[in-house]
């Protein structure tokens, strides 16, 4: 096949998934790499979720491409889980790599200490409620989206980040009555408008 | 939809509150009958403080939530990984790269030998092969962006004629990376790209740049010492964690100079006079990642949330984003739709400040176009405009880095320096170089006087091969020095385009570079030409990472126009500091209300209390619009029992629509670090009566400003859209012209009827595909 006689369709196809992949890789292999834990896995499972995109019509996928994507990424992390049984990693793992590509070990040290207590927090969650709570605030996916993507009902997907958000708070309350935390507490929230 | 608790039997610890607190679940304003529930909810909280204390909290956990859930490392895919799937997107017939889940190394070492089998096949020559592998590194490089140092792929090339299979090997243990993967992107890749280049006639030598292989192959040549360059690194890095003014703020206590140039810099930033520079992205820190799904304000109820605020720094990447997709034949993605971002792309004409007032304040009212029995109201806020006479002499230096054969973009720099010589005065200075292997400087300084010579050298540009990144920044800061001005613009201005990318291990030492020659006064701007959307410094494997200056892109010529004129203001001063807006809506004459905007962080409903909040200034010339749909309580209810009114602040007279209060502080005189708390704060205040009147008889801008939201509105298909119709969208854009000097606004409706035919046509059964 000469890609000079492709048709317009096949350009527009490809266009279309190489917009897809510039907005959206980046979201999904933050929610990847919370499935199974390692950065290549993760990176592995949303190639081939966009493997996958490349046999879609973009007007099938009109309006729900995003729940789309995730709902691929997330099944193939639950087909590897069954071929691996390392579903999921162990809870470190989400709480690694808040600073990226810190050079230095200190300097990602030190970047993290700021947002390390609710993120480890977030580890001692239950799988389902942090995956609920990645879904919903680190995603911005909506309840109903999330029920579709984990097959969960609305209710449950509302009892879970209900629930999740509610232990979160208690624990932190309990780390905020010792004085060596409260101090990190006020530096997480710049909560500037900006 | 199962039957849920009525609100009226919630209490503290029911999920419901949760999903109220957040508006989702069945508080999504997409769920059929959400209006009775949430005003049935809002009764039943109005009634009791304990619910009312939970949903503050539960919304703080939310935020805080969310805040440290988006600053988590953001990765892409590489590059090759990218290839590799568009590869398989032009043909997926010739079926999926290879690939294998077993273990990487033994299969991913077949598949190379396969692969270099095919490759190496003695008709196709020695030469290929050592192209092939040179591209390979290329490849790899581009995989690892930001790791720096030297790359195992390049062994290969040095070393000449290594033995493929042994050197795929090495890659793998020297990356721990899936050599699988990696070689069935590369693989696709290599396929892909050979055949595009054989059939172009392109002599595969031709590949790699010889600047590029010659540098990559001894990496890490910069003078820097290391050491010096890791800690600099490591303090740049620890503020671009910071996302926010207010962190910056806490880091600019320790008073490390990163700290300290990242405040600079964001005075500097802080720009965003609309008139000129529309759709710029002005930015010095790494941008935090955008929500992906975004959702309408909706209404609220003026009964228990009287107060609301709108955001001061719009983004500006919304336009740009749908623009492109229109362009491409496409209908945006409706979570590209951010109503104040598109509202905010545009100028407006409203009154300077008069007096000893910095801002001013402008609000117009008059019926909703879409539901008229709705008003529209639009803010006006305008910072007075920066003093026109004494702009200091200008030192500019424009580096040119366009790859070859991009010669629509090579005319477009030329028309825009063009025009940026114009608007030099005689004792302004112009140099002009090439970044390529020669590094040609084709216009040493010279006075803007001789505009001959300017427009002459400007005529005999071109793009000399690939342009090498730090090479010729340096240069360029080189010229610069030679006219340096003490207290004036001495600015060097970086023209990159899509393909631009840093040299492989030069990404420290231009961080270095850059940030050296910012605190020596030198400022740099780089322009992306044709690059859509923001420049995004920290996540693009072609840009070297951002450090105290500014990355604007411009995907039309207009913008690239405004940007480069920009690059010749002096640094904006701010005219008012820690400046808040507060709306206070009255609830005798307002039953709800709605922000045109999308959901962020902050929140639309009240101003927080707490003092980090208010670190928001304007600079000289700025301006900021907002609208807002109300639904007004009908005439008969206009004295309402207090239900839930012990929420309601007072508002100004009883017949103000609202009371709108601008407060700031001015800005100190000397440095930054001077305590906001020892100025007083002062406010601006007016209350805005209620008229009703057809859109029609409102003003250009105020038809133009509803004709944008509008659009935005039948983008999305937003719920709140009423009886909107493209037609009438079309109408008030038309109507909303206006002089529109810069010919944004034509633009504008040209992209209206681009959406409607796209969308009018996908509703009767358009499909891209057969």
């Amino acid at each position: 096949m000469n890609p000079t006689h492709t048709s317009n369709q096949t350009l527009e196809q490809v266009e279309w998934v190489r917009v897809s992949m510039e907005r959206h890789e980046a979201e999904l292999i933050r929610y990847a790499r919370s499935l199974v834990g390692d950065l290549p896995s993760a990176e592995d499972l949303v190639q081939e979720a966009f493997f996958k995109l490349c046999k879609q019509e973009p007007e099938s996928l009109r309006g729900r491409l995003v729940p789309w994507l995730f709902t691929v990424v997330r099944n193939q992390a639950m087909d590897r889980h069954r071929r691996e049984s390392r579903w999921p990693r162990a809870p470190e793992a989400e709480a690694a790599e808040v600073a990226g590509n810190s050079p230095t070990p200190s300097a990602s040290v030190q970047a993290r200490d700021d947002v390390r207590n609710l993120m480890s927090l977030l580890t001692t969650l239950p799988p389902n409620q942090r995956e609920v709570v990645r879904l919903k605030f680190q995603n911005q996916l909506s309840y109903r989206e999330i029920s579709q993507l984990t097959r969960l009902s609305e209710t449950n997907v509302g009892f879970l980040l209900h629930t999740a958000l509610k232990t979160l708070r208690q624990r932190f309350e309990r780390l905020d009555a010792g004085p060596s935390v409260s101090q990190t507490r006020s530096n997480i929230h710049p909560s500037s408008p900006q | 939809m199962k039957s849920t608790p009525s609100p009226a039997d919630w209490t503290p610890d029911s999920p419901e509150l949760t999903a109220f607190a957040l508006k989702d679940g069945t508080f999504d304003p997409s769920v059929p009958g959400w209006a009775e529930r949430r005003a049935a909810a809002e009764q039943a909280v109005a009634r009791s403080v304990s619910l009312r204390a939970e949903i503050g909290e539960i919304r703080r956990m939310a935020d805080d939530v969310e805040t440290d859930l988006t600053r988590e490392a953001i990765h892409r895919l590489s590059a090759a990984r990218r290839e590799a799937v568009l590869a398989y997107a032009r043909n997926p017939e010739r079926g999926l790269p290879r690939r294998s889940s077993a273990r990487p190394s033994q299969d991913g070492n077949s598949g190379w030998q396969r692969f270099w089998s095919v490759l190496t096949r003695p008709a196709m020559g020695y030469g290929l092969a050592a192209a092939t592998a040179l591209s390979i590194g290329l490849a790899l490089w581009s995989a690892w962006p930001s790791e720096p140092g030297p790359s195992p792929a390049v062994a290969i090339l040095s070393g000449g004629s290594n033995a493929p299979a042994e050197a795929s090997l090495s890659i793998s243990a020297d990356r721990s990376m899936p050599t699988q993967a990696t070689a069935t992107a590369a693989d696709a890749l290599l396929i892909a790209e050979l055949r595009e280049d054989i059939l172009r006639g392109k002599s595969p030598q031709a590949w790699g740049s010889p600047g590029r292989s010659t540098e990559s192959s001894t990496p890490s040549e910069s003078p820097e010492s290391p050491a010096s360059v890791a800690a600099l690194v490591a303090q740049v890095k620890r503020y671009k964690l910071a996302p926010s003014a207010d962190s910056a703020d806490v880091l600019s206590g320790s008073a490390s100079p990163a700290a300290e140039l990242a405040q600079k810099s964001q005075a500097r930033q802080a720009t965003s006079a609309p008139p000129a520079t529309p759709a710029i992205q002005a930015k010095t820190s790494a941008p935090r990642p955008r929500a992906q799904t975004t959702r309408e304000i909706p209404f609220q109820s003026a009964a228990t949330t009287p107060r609301s605020t709108f955001s001061l720094k719009p983004g500006n990447t919304s336009y740009p984003q749908i623009r492109k997709a229109l362009q491409e034949g496409q209908l945006p993605s409706p979570d590209a739709v951010r109503l104040e971002e598109l509202l905010n792309y545009f100028s407006y004409d409203y009154p300077a400040p008069s007096g000893s007032d910095p801002v001013s304040a402008q609000v117009e009212v008059a019926d909703s176009p879409w539901s008229p029995d709705h008003r529209l109201v639009k803010i006006g806020l305008q910072a007075r405009p920066a003093p026109t006479a004494g702009r200091p002499r200008a030192n500019m230096v424009v580096l040119v880095g366009l790859s070859p054969g991009s010669s629509a973009r090579l005319s477009w720099a030329q028309r825009s320096l063009q025009a940026l010589i114009e608007a030099l005065d005689g004792p302004d200075s112009l140099a002009l170089l090439i970044d390529g292997p020669q590094g040609r400087i084709i216009l040493p300084p010279t006075a803007a006087a001789d505009r001959a010579s300017l427009i002459r050298g400007v005529g005999t540009l071109r793009a000399e091969g690939a342009p090498r990144g730090l090479e010729g920044l340096r240069r360029a800061y080189a010229l610069a020095d030679q006219r340096h001005i003490p207290g004036g613009i001495n600015r060097v201005v970086w023209i990159v385009d899509r393909e631009f990318s840093a040299e492989a291990g030069t990404r420290e030492a231009l961080e270095l570079l850059i940030r050296e020659q910012t605190e020596w006064g030198v400022l740099l701007s780089v322009v992306g030409l044709g690059v859509e959307g923001p420049l995004e410094p920290s996540s693009s494997p072609w840009m070297p990472p951002p450090v105290g200056s500014t990355y604007a892109s411009a995907a039309t010529p207009a913008e690239a126009l405004a940007v480069l004129r920009r690059e010749l203001q002096p640094t904006p001063t701010t005219v008012a500091e820690n400046v808040t807006v507060d709306v206070r809506f009255n609830p005798a004459r307002v039953d709800q209300w709605r922000l045109l905007s999308q959901e962020s962080r902050e929140s639309a409903t009240a101003p927080k209390a707490s003092p980090t909040h208010s670190g928001v200034q304007i600079d000289a010339g700025q301006s900021i619009t907002a609208l807002y749909e109300i639904v007004p309580t009908r005439s008969n209810d206009s004295t309402r029992p207090g239900s839930g009114s012990e929420l309601a602040a007072p508002a100004g007279s009883s017949s103000d629509l609202l009371n709108l209060e601008v407060g700031y502080r001015s800005p100190a005189n000397g440095r930054v670090q001077d305590s906001a708390e020892s100025r007083p704060a002062r406010s601006l205040q007016m209350g805005v009566a209620d008229v009703s009147r057809s859109s029609d008889a409102a003003t250009a801008d105020y038809k133009f400003a509803a004709a944008v939201v509008g659009y935005g509105l039948m983008l999305r298909d937003s719920p709140f859209k009423g009886d909107l119709t493209w037609e009438k969208v079309q109408t008030l854009a038309e109507e909303g012209q206006g002089p529109d000097r810069e010919g944004y606004r034509a633009e504008f409706l040209q992209l209206v009827r681009k959406a409607r035919g796209l969308q009018e046509g996908a509703v009767q059964g358009y499909k891209p595909k057969e």
